[in-house]
């Protein structure tokens, strides 16, 4: 004789389970009828950056022994947003400081962190605390730096009418104790300023 | 005083030059008294000596940039750029006093002043010439700077003019006497660039205004130090000066 328990825990296992087996056809059914995530689709959704174009760029570089920029023309890869081309311009020409023999040496953990335009005619460039801290200290030198960064922008980006160049994300008086930082720089102004470098 | 607008510009605030009596104590902005001898130490006694009964308004200011605890360049591992232009300037003023032109520094000893300390104690002199001087370990022969102005970012509103454009009204009269310095550098054989640079405080600087930057001779920068050489430096400043003054500089 089978005891009742045992009979009613039985039951409610025979009924656990077809209740299982149905739920799990019904699942299975459903999936088939829904349609798959396009493979177009799938892609749009994680889509791998698109190869930057290269472009032909003009980047100012300074010459300490002259105390001059020189013009110089270079091909380097530029993504199409105009905040990431400020960016990777910089660095571009930030690259040419950084080599052994430079022209115009910086030390080689200075970083162009970001560049920020704002209403497309003002540029903001934030370098690392590295880039300011080990600058050589003197006007000339300091000047170079400045006019390099602001024209090297102006040339290639067009617009740019104003550059303010931050340290780690804040504002700092001078450069390494000389170039103003605390200012934004015009660009028609450095301009006239570099005209005159070249003629004298 | 300083005059200050809000950010909105609608707000106009004036404060005093902040500067503290330590401060106060080691500027060297007092006319005549006798010259301190290059680099040596000034004690509190020997500079009460050196302040006049009664000030006299001073015609050049001779800014030796830096000091303190603001170093400037490095030009050697023991040579701090506050010395050395510090030297330089005391030279410059004996120089232009011999010459019979009213001179007074911003400092004569090794003080902090902040760059708008510096440009309110020159305007509150009235001096009509303010000279920076500064020194850098590379290059060679002498720079010559003026302002670099923005463009005007307001109107003029009666009589204040805007900090960052109040070298403006001297822009040309700082280019002349620019101009009449560099010609004596030249005179002296010594390699001469002028050009204008964004040089705090020379914005500010409501005189013709001018910085000399001094690189070494020979590419040594201990050249720097050379009694001969700052003398060199001091006479074509000196000389400048008298030469521009010919020009109505600082009339």
């Amino acid at each position: 004789m089978i005891p009742r328990h045992l009979k009613i825990s039985l039951g409610i296992f025979i009924a656990a389970t077809l209740f299982t087996t149905g739920y799990v056809w019904w699942v299975r059914r459903h999936a088939a009828k829904t349609p798959l995530t396009s493979t177009a689709e799938l892609q749009k959704q994680v889509s791998p950056p698109l190869p930057t174009a290269t472009e032909h760029v003009v980047l100012y570089v300074a010459d300490d022994a002259r105390g001059v920029l020189t013009r110089e023309d270079e091909t380097i890869a530029l993504p199409a947003d105009p905040a990431a081309r400020a960016r990777e311009l910089l660095r571009a020409l930030l690259g040419r400081y950084t080599i052994p023999n430079s022209s115009h040496p910086l030390p080689s953990n200075a970083e162009i962190v970001e560049a920020y335009l704002v209403q497309g005619n003002l540029a903001v460039v934030n370098m690392n605390s590295a880039f300011a801290d080990s600058h050589r200290s003197g006007v000339l030198v300091e000047e170079l730096t400045v006019l390099s960064l602001v024209q090297t922008l102006a040339a290639n980006i067009p617009n740019i009418m104003e550059v303010k160049i931050l340290v780690d994300g804040k504002e700092r008086e001078t450069l390494a104790g000389h170039a103003d930082l605390s200012n934004f720089y015009d660009t028609a102004v450095v301009g006239k300023v570099i005209d005159q470098l070249q003629n004298r | 005083m300083i005059a200050r607008f809000s950010p909105d510009r609608k707000t106009i605030t004036v404060t005093p030059v902040e500067l503290t009596a330590a401060q106060a104590g080691q500027t060297g902005l007092i006319a005549g008294g006798n010259p301190s001898p290059p680099l040596s130490p000034v004690s509190p006694a020997q500079q009460a000596i050196n302040v006049p009964s009664a000030p006299v308004r001073p015609v050049v200011i001779v800014d030796a940039s830096h000091g303190g605890t603001e170093r400037g360049a490095s030009l050697t591992d023991t040579l701090a750029e506050k010395d050395v232009v510090l030297s330089i300037s005391r030279r410059v003023r004996n120089d232009l006093q011999t010459r019979g032109i009213q001179t007074a520094m911003l400092r004569d000893s090794d003080v902090t002043l902040s760059l708008d300390q510096r440009a309110s104690l020159a305007n509150s002199s009235r001096a009509t010439i303010y000279i920076s001087i500064h020194a850098v370990s590379s290059g060679e022969g002498v720079r010559v700077y003026t302002g670099l102005l923005p463009p005007p970012s307001m109107k003029r509103n009666g009589p204040f003019q805007p900090w960052e454009t109040a070298q403006a009204d001297y822009l040309s009269v700082s280019q002349k006497l620019a101009s009449a310095v560099s010609s004596e550098f030249g005179k002296m054989k010594l390699p001469v660039q002028s050009l204008p640079a964004p040089l705090p405080p020379l914005n500010h600087i409501t005189a013709a205004a001018i910085a000399v930057e001094v690189a070494p001779q020979g590419g040594d920068a201990a050249s720097l130090t050379s009694i001969a050489y700052q003398e060199q430096i001091a006479n074509a400043v000196a000389a400048g000066l008298g030469a521009a003054s010919s020009l109505g500089v600082g009339q």
